[in-house]
This record gives structure tokens, sequence and C-alpha cells, in this order.
């Protein structure tokens, strides 16, 4: 089918001959600025050290040993875990998050917009937040049931964020068409609808499988033991044993696995419409009877996922403050965490600059390849990360463990692809044209890029900061491997109160974190909307 | 401002040759028009003017000045010229004023008396001074990009397609009003398009340009009237080129006995007549030829009339007013006036 094929056009090969080379064509150039991509490349290679780490560790030590290491039940006993809590918990968040997606989108729903809020405001609580609400309520939720429950719910805005775009972005003429064509609502949505949505709806699970593959904190506190929970314990108990670095090893296959799949559905991610205009808004289907149990479906929902892990925390705060209040602690917590975060952010949007502009002014293989080396650390896990600038730390440059800017590079690691994104759309809005323009009126590189270049993309780079920053703000593995010695964050000062079973004590750190972090769930819902 | 020259410039990208030796030489203060279907390479002869790109082989002189050519190339920023792409491209982020003055030296840019000079200049009233491009229409856009290529006073300026993103009711006013502001301020000007109304309307003189080779330098009436070959011919406006045999100055064509033009020895050849030559009778008379009208398109103020000429069905086109239009399958009598310029039978050359 066409739609299908129709990918983004990647720029052709210069050149005249019959058909006009569009002006994009013609800026393609094939040299590339040297300092440009000299920085551009360390920037990539910064990002790769995790991968390199784990690689040449599993090649230094020895294919016997590997075996040695990895092939014990204790291994697949937790391979066996995290494939079916990732599985379970793609399956589940794409159901309901495309479901939840059309009822808001498509359907008569009664009060969409504030459905529409409710449904992503998950995000904005870190999935350890939430399953420290449920676990302070039931210790019923440890293990395989309540894990699947809790990290579904963290994580089914996910899948409903993309999709939702995508259906707002899909023309209900091809719906209306399928309808005249004698097509009822069901097989409409599954031969017509369904099909649009594919791209956005698995990009969306992926990238569930992903966190999830990454994810601490929930699944420590619910007991569940997974790849990462396994290679903090480790961690903790051998310091660098070679048992934890193996289990990074797996676990970073798996998600390049995931990655692998993300990737090639990137290329086709934008067919929901083609053409120019914004269509018509869709006429709402009518849900007829199924309206009051549908709405109760929702309610329930929202319940589970907003109004638990809230509750509890609400509880835990009147509680806790009728005991003790720690102002100070508090206060020096949130400085060192928007301080950390504040710092990550400035790094991590220098560092996505340079490569931006490769990829976007000078496309190429060079470009494309330094591109997608940044991209990693969306699939890099926090503890893996964590693990490797700690060994390398201590191996090569011991006066850099435990200290921030080891930190600092780490959340850049980890947080340079939202950066990337950002800047990366915000530069390719600015047209090479205005360029060609302001070198004609006699300006140099230096000054185009100051007066005409910075001031044209300075909202990008604002929101790609932002980005990074509220990531910061919640950041936990990597966190409590590498924070200097006496330096707490809040989530690290959250997790040790959670982890001495101090719920209220912990409770005025998580508020403050859903706080801050509330900010980016506004930026991801305006984003979405502005970018099917 | 200075005049311009252009010298056997060659540019190919990859393996694919974009310009063939291409020698051009625009006057001083004169506009001329590069001419030239999609492809042919007229833009690529704008950048290697405008200095983004350099030529393989060649010279590219402003005035005496050689700013590309043998081995050296004096970079955009240092050339001085005027560059007005498609759709202006005004900095979005910045006033109209601060779009003018964006080139000039920053004391200059406070000189506010320059700025409102130069709206003048291209037709713009004071008042637009402090919007930003979004709130100005196409065609005001396009004039403030001509004003802040013509600040700080240009060798040459260079304007690529700069009308074609413009609706029609727009283009012409937008025509006209740049036109002028570049006369008033006795530019340089290399004007690149395809539209042969725009190139024949502004130009002083018209570059066609085919298949990455200049094929005729002339004026816009030489351009119109004696193309260089039938594929100029249909490129430069409406054609019916018919074969004809030339005797005696006298070609003999479906048409009757047209007097033929051109350096043309007797014997076949092919006439070009424009269908404004083409004129239509009621009624027969000595040397008209019948012909049936097959279809009529009404444009209003002019009308293009199909016709089969009898008795060979040979399709011609006319173009006559508006008024007293023969209706489709009517029999009528076809005159030409004017002469006409013939070509060799052989060459067809696609234009």
């Amino acid at each position: 089918m066409t739609l299908g094929t129709a990918t983004r056009s990647t720029a052709p090969e210069r050149g005249g001959g019959a058909a006009a080379p569009s002006p994009a064509a013609r800026r393609v150039r094939r040299r590339y600025p040297p300092a440009l991509l000299g920085v551009s490349v360390g920037v990539a290679l910064l990002a790769l050290i995790p991968l390199f780490f784990v690689a040449a560790y599993t090649v230094s030590v020895g294919w016997d040993t590997v075996v040695a290491l990895l092939w014990r039940p204790r291994v697949g006993e937790l391979l066996w875990n995290t494939t079916r809590l990732a599985l379970a918990c793609m399956v589940l968040s794409a159901v309901v998050g495309t479901a939840a997606a059309w009822l808001v989108e498509r359907s008569d729903l009664p009060g969409r917009r504030i459905w529409n809020v409710l449904l992503v405001v998950p995000l904005a609580i870190p999935a350890f937040v939430n399953s420290y609400g449920w676990v302070s309520i039931t210790p019923a939720v440890e293990g395989y049931g309540g894990a699947l429950l809790i990290v579904t719910l963290s994580y089914y805005p996910l899948v409903y964020l993309p999709v939702a775009a995508a259906l707002r972005g899909l023309d209900p003429a091809l719906e209306e068409t399928a309808n005249a064509l004698g097509h009822g609502r069901w097989r409409t949505f599954v031969r017509v609808v369904l099909p649009q949505l594919r791209p956005a709806m698995l990009g969306g699970a992926l990238l569930v499988g992903l966190h999830l593959l990454a994810e601490f904190g929930a699944l420590q506190m619910l007991r569940f033991p997974t790849f990462t929970t396994a290679i903090y314990d480790q961690f903790e108990s051998s310091f660098n044993g070679p048992a934890a670095n193996m289990v990074a090893g797996v676990l970073v296959l798996c998600c390049l696995l995931l990655l692998l799949g993300e990737l090639r559905l990137r290329g086709r991610a934008r067919y929901a419409r083609l053409g120019a205009g914004s269509p018509r808004p869709a006429t709402p289907s009518r849900l007829g009877v199924l309206g009051a149990p549908v709405l109760l479906a929702m309610a329930a929902l929202v319940t589970l996922a907003l109004v638990v892990p809230l509750g509890a925390l609400g509880y835990w705060l009147v509680t806790g403050s009728s005991a003790s209040f720690p102002v100070a602690e508090l206060t020096s917590a949130t400085l060192t965490s928007l301080g950390l975060a504040g710092a990550a952010a400035l790094v991590t949007t220098v560092l996505a600059l340079p490569v931006a502009w490769l990829c976007v002014r000078h496309p190429g293989p060079v470009g494309t390849v330094v591109e997608r080396a940044t991209y990693f650390g969306n699939a890099l896990p926090g503890i893996v990360v964590a693990l490797a600038l700690v060994t390398i730390a201590i191996r090569y440059t011991p006066p850099l463990y435990q200290t921030v800017p080891l930190l600092v590079l780490a959340y850049a690691i980890l947080f340079l692809p939202r950066a990337m994104v950002s800047v990366r759309s915000a530069l390719a809005q600015v047209p090479p044209v205005l360029d060609d323009v302001a070198q004609a009126l006699g300006t140099g590189p230096a000054a185009t890029m100051w007066r005409v270049t910075l001031p044209l993309i300075a909202r990008g780079l604002g929101a790609g900061a932002a980005l990074v920053f509220l990531a910061g703000v919640t950041e936990l593995t990597a966190t409590l491997l590498l924070s200097p010695t006496g330096t707490h964050t809040l989530a690290t000062e959250f997790w040790a109160g959670t982890s001495s079973i101090s719920y209220a004590g912990a409770a005025p750190y998580a508020a403050l974190m859903v706080l801050i972090s509330a900010p980016a769930t506004y930026l991801l819902t305006r984003e979405a909307r502005t970018a099917p | 401002m200075t005049a311009l020259t252009v010298r056997g410039v060659t540019k190919a990208y990859g393996p694919v040759p974009v310009l063939q030796g291409i020698d051009l030489h625009v006057p001083a203060e004169s506009l001329t028009a590069v001419l030239g279907p999609s492809g042919c390479g007229k833009t690529t002869l704008l950048r290697l003017i405008a200095g983004f790109d350099t030529p393989d082989a060649g010279s590219i002189e402003f005035g005496s000045e050689v700013v590309a050519g043998g081995g050296r190339s004096v970079p955009a920023r240092q050339r001085r010229v005027g560059y007005v792409p498609q759709e202006g491209a005004l900095f979005p982020h910045l006033s109209v004023a601060d779009n003018i003055t964006f080139g000039l030296s920053r004391r200059d840019r406070r000189d506010r008396a320059r700025v409102a000079g130069l709206l003048e200049l291209v037709g713009l009233d004071d008042s637009v001074t402090s919007r930003m491009p979004h709130q100005l229409s196409g065609g005001q856009q396009q004039r403030v990009a001509v004003a802040r290529a013509l600040a700080p006073r240009p060798s040459v300026v260079l304007l690529d397609e700069p009308f074609s993103s413009l609706d029609a009711g727009l283009r012409e006013g937008t025509r006209r009003a740049v036109a002028q502001a570049l006369r008033a301020a006795s530019a340089t000007a290399v004007l690149v398009t395809h539209d042969q109304g725009e190139a024949l309307s502004l130009a002083d003189q018209v570059a066609v340009m085919r298949g990455g080779r200049l094929v005729q330098l002339d004026t816009p009436t030489a351009v119109y009237r004696s193309p260089s070959d039938s594929g100029v011919a249909r490129f430069v406006g409406e054609a019916v080129l018919l074969p004809a045999v030339v005797r005696g100055g006298i070609a003999t064509c479906a048409l009757g006995e047209v007097a033929a033009r051109g350096p043309l020895d007797d014997g076949p050849a092919e006439i070009l007549v424009r269908p404004e030559q083409v004129r239509l009778h009621a009624e027969p008379s000595p040397g008209a030829v019948g012909a049936r009208v097959t279809d009529v398109s009404y444009f209003g103020h002019d009308a293009a009339v199909r016709l089969e000429v009898l008795p060979e069905a040979t399709p011609v086109m006319a173009r006559v007013t508006g008024h007293d239009l023969p209706v489709p399958g009517a029999t009528v009598w076809l005159t030409v006036t004017g002469d006409a310029p013939a070509f060799p039978a052989e060459v067809r050359t696609a234009g």
C-alpha cells in the first residue's frame, strides 16, 4: 500500500540532469567541516563508552568465563522474569494505551479534554514513587502480578501519547470512506485505523520495553528480581564483580534488540497523514449503551494510576509532618537535585548541538552514524551506564570517581537522545537559505550563528534542556551508584527512606519530585500535540 | 554598479555535468533574465555567481575584478552581492527594519532614514518598519527581501525565481515594483526564472538556457521574434511550427504562402508562426486557407482557438480578441500577418 511505503524522503544525491535538484538536495555537501566532525565524533564516542565497556569486558574475560558466569540457574531465572514482565507489560500498555487514545480522540466520551490530561499525568510520577504508594498500602503487590500492574500503570502513557497524536493526524475521511464502503465501526477500526496506528503503537510499546529493562527502583521495591535489580545487588555486595558486568552485558543485548526494532520503525513513523492542510475534526463515534461501562473503566484506570499513589503519598505526607518535617535536609536535597539536573541540562544540550548540526546540515552516512551513536543512551539502563563509568573511573581516572563531573557525564549519556530530538527539530526548521542570505550580506559564519541561527533555535534548545533537566531530577539508579559521598538528591533521600521502611520520612521527597516533574508532562503533551 | 562577465564556466556534481561552458555578459546597470526549464542549470549558475559554490573551470568577473577563476575564489561574504532567494527568506526573528539593515555596519544599522529610503524604493509604506515578517503578505516580504539585498549597495543583485511563490494577483504588482526599484538603484541584476512572460517583460536582455548550455542571449524582442532554433521558439511562447518549402524568401506551408525570415537556402524548412499572427476570417479571400474550429479556450481578454487546416487536418492555433468568437465545428478562413522565421527542416530540438 502506498501509505506504508511513503517514508520520509532521504536527500537524493546531488546532480542536475533531467530532474531539477530540490533546494534541499542542493545543500547536501560531501565535505564535512573538520572541527564540527571532530566534536561530533567525540560526543558520539562519549555516548558509546558504556557499550564499549560491556563489549571490551566480555572479550577480556574470555569465552569460558562468560559461559561459567551466565550458564547458571540464577541467570535463567532473571531472564525469565525480565522477559515475561517486559513482554506482558508491552502488550498490556499497547492495549490500554490504544484503547484510551481511541476513546479520547474518536468517541463521544464525556469530558475528553480532562481525560486527555489525566491519562498523561502518570508520566509525572516516577515509577518508583508509584510502587512506593502501592507497597505502603498493601504488601500484596509484591511479586509478578503486582509488578506487572504497577509498571503498566506507570508506562502505558508512552503508548497513549503517540497513538493519540497519530489518531489526531489521521484524516477522518479514511474512516468515512470505509463506512461508505459498508464497514461497521469495529471492522473500520481493525482494517483501516489500526494499520495506520501500528507504527505509533509499536514504537510506544518498544519504548515501554526499554524503560522496563532499565527500571530499577520500582521493581526493587516490589521485590521482583530482574537483570537490573540483580546487577545492583551484586554491585552492592561484591563491588564491580565480574558477575554484575556479565549480567549487564546480557541486559544491553536485550536493550539493543528492542532498539533495533525501534530504529526500523522510526523510518516510517510519520505516515499518519500525507498532504497539506489540517484534517477536519472527526465526528465522534457514539458509545451508546457502552457509555457507562467505558466511563467506569476509565475512572478505574485513573484511580489505579493516579489516585492510589498520590493518595498514599498525601496520607504519608500528613502523617509524617505531624512527626517531623526536616526542612534543612529537604532544602539541601532539593538544591542538590536542581543543581545537578541543571548542570546536566546545560552539558547535554551543548553536546547535542554539534551532532544535531552535523546531521541536519550535512546529511549523509557520517551524520547518520554519529546520530545513531548518541541514540544508544535511550537503550542503556542507568545501571549499565553507572557500572561502566564506575569501573572505568576506578581503573583509569581514580580522582574522577565519585565526583560531580562523572555523575553529570552519566546524565549526559543517558539523556542525550532527549536533547537531540528537540535540538534537531529546531535546527531543521531553520532553512539553510538564511545562511546564504546572511553570507551574501557580508556576514561571517560565527556572526551568522550568533545573529541568525541561535535566536531561531533558542526555544528548541530550551525545550531540550528542560526535558533533560526534568529527567535528571528524578534519576535514581545512576545517582545511587555515582553520587559523591555526602551528596544527597531528592531521589536518593527518598530511596534511603523507603529502604528503611520509613514511608512517612520518604514522602516529602517524593512529593517534591512529583511537583518538579509535573511541567515535564505539560511539555510532553504539548510536543505530542504539535508534532504528530 | 559594475558589469558582470561569466567566461566558459563549467560545473559538474559527480559525474553529472550541470553547466557546460557558459559565457554571459551582463552590462552594468541592466537586468538580465536567465530563462530555462527546471533542471537546466540556471540556479547553479546563480549560486556560482553569488559565491556559494565554485566553478570547475572558467571565470567570473565583477567589473575588472576576478571573483572566481584561476584556482581562487572570493568567498560569498566578500563579493558584495545582493541575493534574493525564492520566497524572500527574511530572517523570521527580525523586524522589517532589522532585516533591511542586517548587512550594514553596526553604526549604519541605526540610520532609520536609510530604512525609510529603501522601503520607498521598493514601494512599501513606512508603517511596515516595525512589523515582523510573518505579518507581511508574500509580495511585501519579497519587496523587503529586495530592499535588504540593495541596502549594502551591492555590485550585483541576484534574484532566484523571486516571484514564483506569489499568487497571480500579487505577482504582477510585485514584479513591477521590484523592476522599478532595481532600475532606480542602478543595479546590475540577474533574474533567474522559468516564466517566459516574466523574463520578456522585465529584462533588458534574456539568456535562454537548456541542458546546461546558454542557447541564446538577446533582447526580449529578438528572443521572441527570432529564436535561435525551434526549441527556443517553443519555450519562449506559444508556437505553431509547420513544415514548409522555401523558395525565394517565400515559404509555402499549410497556412499558405508566408514571408520567410532567416539566412536560408531554398528547400524544405520549418517555419514558426506565433498564434497572434494568425487571423480568422468568416469569408474566403485570395490567399486564405480553410480550417475547421476544433476547440475554443476563452480567457476574457483574449481567446485561444485550436483549428485543423483543411484538407489535411494540420493542427494550428490562433490567438484572437475576446469579441466575436467562432464556435467549435465552424469553418473559417485563415491568413498570416507579418513574416515568420524559418529553421532548417532537420533540426527538431526538444525545448
